[in-house]
């Protein structure tokens, strides 16, 4: 028995052994997965509720649910390592890379600057950048140009009063500087075309880390400590004589005046 | 030991082996990036295979790969033709190489002047590699033989003289302003290398381009040099300051333009010339807005030259279509010129082109490179703003269409042109002139069908011919593949409808309404349209056009109208002569010896006028009686149509018939 006892020990001791190496191998065999990656990789955002959502920077925002209120949700992106655009909701999400699809940052001390920043389409557009959103108007075609895939990151709508003539459209995640410390930007409509520039000033932004509303720029709220657009934007207005009396234009929305 | 002991053993074991499976930190990333369009990061292994837990492939140009949780060591990667990379990992975190080629060499050496030596020179990427010996050969191009050094690490090439360049097409140049330069002109020498690393064999090829193509237009890229005819030229400085640089170079003025803006040049006699300089991706592309071009904007929607790049990436063009290579001429741009063409875009943007056929890529294409895709407005009338109105005829020259179809054997259109009489109609001074304009000169054209209003043509313009313009419009709606402009005609010209031919018959038919009975012009439409064996749906095209052939069309072959005893075949087995008639004569040998006869009875003399026409070209006597006159312009009609047996034989015979009876 006891030479039975042993055997029976080393056995389990070889059990023992046996049953780890064979795990550790099989985790060590386990296959390189590889990947081709397709231009549009489907990233589903299951947290999405609501009407719409979007995503706002590094965050994600939807509206019409919770009382109408903006509501902070999950942002899941297809890898790390890299700035995504993303479209749809739910399981029709869909992100791109960034890099390649607009001009890249040119770096400096005092900032960035991006020939060739996202529009909404290869029409003829004029932007301007406020609280860490892009608007843009107008949306004539491209003489001579034909048209390829709108990026649906951009909300649009007709402008209001201008039925049929004019679109307006908001992009609430527009490129940023690898280098987080210029992440304030403008829009600069250019004889030679737009450019964005980015520098250090820091001013709320949509995205942005926040305490309350106070900390985020006018028409946004601070929902979980992240700035979110208020009101689900919906590309109406350029100015605020496009909107009513006693509202004004934020994000391209009719929002009343506070 | 126990069964429960023996159960803890193996669950121990387990978990131990387990703990490095599970994520226990976040793994760390590898980022490479290609450091140039030769590396395929596709293609790339890596050591130890065990090491990565996911690799991802963004094309080409990217390989993102995610280690196992936890590895630590050193991780390389290798490619063909690329330097190995190597990364060591001690913990999470994200890690970016540039992988660069083994052998640098530049693909394009981009504007670097005429009758110029240039050195080409491979260098190696990797830091302790040295290039290997390389060998080079001239794969087209005018160039001497090549000087070969240092084992083919360094190549000279010497690009041939902007003379001797433009030689086969100095008689259809204008004579002042800017020297359009084609393909064929542009002194472009492809060189083709070849060496290998280790035991890969791998071939590249460098593009040494002497001038970026020039449409002549006074619009030009803003980061390149054009030549203006002539020396003396001088700039006086813009309103910031900045002026284009001047340099004699061989009998021309070579212009170094950075800057964009308009400028006027003067040459030494004093005459100015005012240039747009400018960017492809600075212009705003609201042509066809409603106050303006929107019907031209609408009718370049569907036009072929809009959607050529479109089509070569839907595999329309073929599976064998290139984007690389094709968007020298379907899109804006000259590849290698920093001038916001799409080559210059794409290589800013760090956008990769596919291989081949892609109609995701196209899809998908950043703005910016979508808006300087295709043939657009721009490539004619840009890339800088649209020419004055005093240079606006300048857009009417082939030196325009040029930039792309004067690149023979391949694209043979504006070479074949060239040799044919349509190239020179207006080389006299009388023939651009009231009437005669009308069919001698494109502008003059143009106006007669009402295609655009007249405009001045000066003289330096030099020799335009009825160029591309006249038969051809990018702008006109219901042109079909080959953009052959729709005129409308008046006249008899039987049963079939004109088709492409009207644009022939629009001159060739006559004037004033014409008939049939209007030799020697109307007889080739009657020949194609009226039934019979000779009636086409080709029209004109059948004998004076390109064999039935796609390919042959796109490569412009039937550009110089020589009717080709080709297409005769198969029903005439041997090139088809003349059928005599019972006296043993033929049309031409009839109506040269009715003409004679005409003018020794004094009903016909010469009127000493220069024109070719035959109406033109004899007088009627005044005395002649409406019967003879009437012989008599049938027999001048018949005489002066060389192809008369041709084009109508029996019509031909008809019309002498009824002379010779008139004349008894």
């Amino acid at each position: 028995m006891p030479v039975e006892t042993s055997e029976i020990r080393l056995r389990a001791g070889s059990v023992t052994l046996v049953g780890a190496l064979a795990l550790v191998g099989a985790c060590a065999q386990k296959p390189t997965q590889v990947i081709d990656e397709p231009t549009w990789v489907s990233t589903p955002a299951p947290s999405d509720v609501g009407a719409s959502c979007a995503d706002v920077h590094s965050a994600r925002a939807c509206w019409g649910a919770s009382a109408g209120a903006v509501v902070l949700v999950a942002r899941p992106v297809p890898a790390k390592g890299d700035a995504w655009r993303c479209v749809g909701q739910r399981d029709a999400r869909a992100c791109r890379r960034r890099k390649g699809t607009s001009g890249p940052f040119a770096c400096g001390d005092g900032g960035c600057v991006q020939d060739h920043p996202r529009m909404p389409d290869d029409g003829e557009w004029e932007c301007f950048e406020r609280g860490g959103a892009v608007v843009c108007h107008g949306g004539e075609p491209a003489a001579g140009v034909v048209a390829g895939r709108r990026d649906e990151a951009w909300i649009c709508g007709e402008r209001r009063g201008a039925p049929g003539r004019t679109r307006v459209c908001v992009d609430l995640a527009p490129d940023r500087p690898d280098d987080g410390s210029f992440s304030h930007c403008t829009v600069q409509q250019r004889a030679a075309g737009a450019r964005q520039v980015c520098g250090p000033t820091k001013e709320p932004s949509l995205g942005g880390a926040c305490e309350a509303d106070l900390g985020c720029p006018a028409g946004a709220a601070c929902v979980s400590r992240v700035c979110l657009p208020a009101r689900a934007p919906l590309g109406e207005c350029w100015q605020d004589t496009d909107c009513g009396a006693g509202e004004v234009c934020v994000f391209a929305t009719c929002a009343k005046r506070p | 030991m126990t069964l429960r002991s023996l159960l803890l053993l193996v669950a121990l074991g387990s978990a131990v082996a387990f703990a490095g499976c599970r994520e226990q930190t976040t793994p760390a990333v590898w980022v490479l990036t290609a450091g140039s369009t030769s590396v395929d990061l596709r293609l790339a292994r890596w050591e130890p295979s065990e090491a990565v837990a996911i690799a991802r492939r963004v094309g080409g140009a990217r390989l993102e790969l995610e280690l196992r949780p936890g590895f630590r060591g050193h991780v390389r990667v290798e490619a063909d033709g690329a330097c190995p990379s190597e990364a060591s990992f001690e913990g999470d975190g994200a890690q970016a190489t540039v992988v660069p080629p083994r052998v640098v060499l530049p693909e394009w050496i981009a504007d670097v002047g005429y009758d110029r030596d240039v050195d080409v020179v491979a260098t190696s990427g990797c830091p302790d590699a040295v290039v290997p010996p390389i060998a080079w050969q001239v794969v087209s191009g005018d160039a001497p033989p090549l000087h070969v050094i240092d084992d083919g690490r360094r190549v000279r090439v010497h690009t041939p003289s902007l003379e001797k360049a433009l030689s086969p097409v100095r008689a259809s140049l204008p004579t002042w302003g800017i020297v359009p330069i084609s393909p064929r002109t542009q002194g472009k020498i492809t060189l083709e290398a070849r060496f290998a690393v280790g035991a890969v064999a791998a071939t590249r090829r460098v593009q040494v381009v002497a001038a970026a193509r020039a449409t002549g237009v006074p619009t030009v890229a803003a980061g390149g040099r054009v030549y203006l005819f002539g020396d003396g030229w001088t700039v006086e400085p813009g309103a910031q300051g900045r002026a284009p640089a001047l340099a004699a170079a061989g009998g021309f003025t070579e212009v170094e333009t950075h800057a964009s803006g308009r400028f006027v040049l003067t040459d030494s006699a004093g005459r100015r010339l005012g240039v747009r300089f400018g960017r492809y991706d600075e212009m705003a592309l609201d042509c066809a807005r409603a106050d303006c071009h929107r019907e031209v904007g609408r009718s370049v929607e569907g036009s072929p030259m809009t959607h050529v790049f479109e089509r070569g990436l839907a595999g329309t063009l073929g599976e064998g279509y290139s984007p690389a290579c094709a968007v020298a001429c379907h899109a804006l741009g000259e590849p290698g010129e920093d001038d916001g063409g799409f080559v210059h875009l794409a290589r800013t943007l760090g956008a990769r082109l596919p291989p081949g056929p892609d109609p995701a890529w196209f899809a998908d294409m950043p703005r910016a490179l979508r808006r300087t895709s295709g043939v657009g407005c721009m490539a004619c009338h840009g890339p800088a703003a649209i020419p004055e109105p005093g240079a606006r005829w300048s857009v009417l020259r082939a030196d325009v269409c040029a930039t792309c179809h004067d690149a023979p054997p391949r694209y043979g259109h504006v070479a074949a042109w060239q040799a044919s009489r349509m190239a020179t109609s207006d080389r006299t001074p009388e023939t651009r002139k009231g009437e005669c304009a009308a069919c001698h000169t494109t502008a003059g054209f143009l106006a007669a069908i009402g295609a655009r209003k007249e405009i001045d043509v000066p003289s330096e313009a030099g020799v335009i011919g009825i160029a591309c313009a006249a038969c051809h419009s990018p702008h006109a709606k219901g042109a079909g593949a080959s953009l052959v402009r729709d005129v409308a005609v008046q006249g008899d010209f039987g049963t079939r409808p004109l088709g492409t031919s009207a644009v022939c018959v629009a001159c060739h038919g006559g004037r004033g309404g014409a008939t049939p009975a209007d030799l020697p012009r109307a007889t080739a439409a009657r020949l194609a349209l009226s039934p019979g064996p000779h009636a086409t749906d080709r029209g004109c095209l059948a004998c004076h056009g390109a064999p039935r052939d796609p390919k042959a069309e796109v490569h412009g072959a039937g550009h110089s109208f020589r009717a080709n005893p080709a297409t005769c075949r198969p029903c005439h087995t041997e090139t088809p002569a003349e059928r005599v008639d019972a006296k043993g004569q033929t049309i031409a040998r009839r109506a040269d010896a009715l003409f004679q006869s005409l003018v020794r009875r004094g009903l016909v003399t010469a009127a000493g006028g220069t024109t070719p026409h035959a109406a033109e070209r004899y007088a009627i006597a005044a005395s002649a009686s409406p019967a003879l006159a009437d012989a008599a312009r049938k027999v001048a009609l018949v005489h002066d149509d060389r192809a008369a047996g041709s084009h109508n034989a029996a019509r031909a015979r008809a019309l002498l018939d009824e002379a010779e009876a008139a004349l008894r």
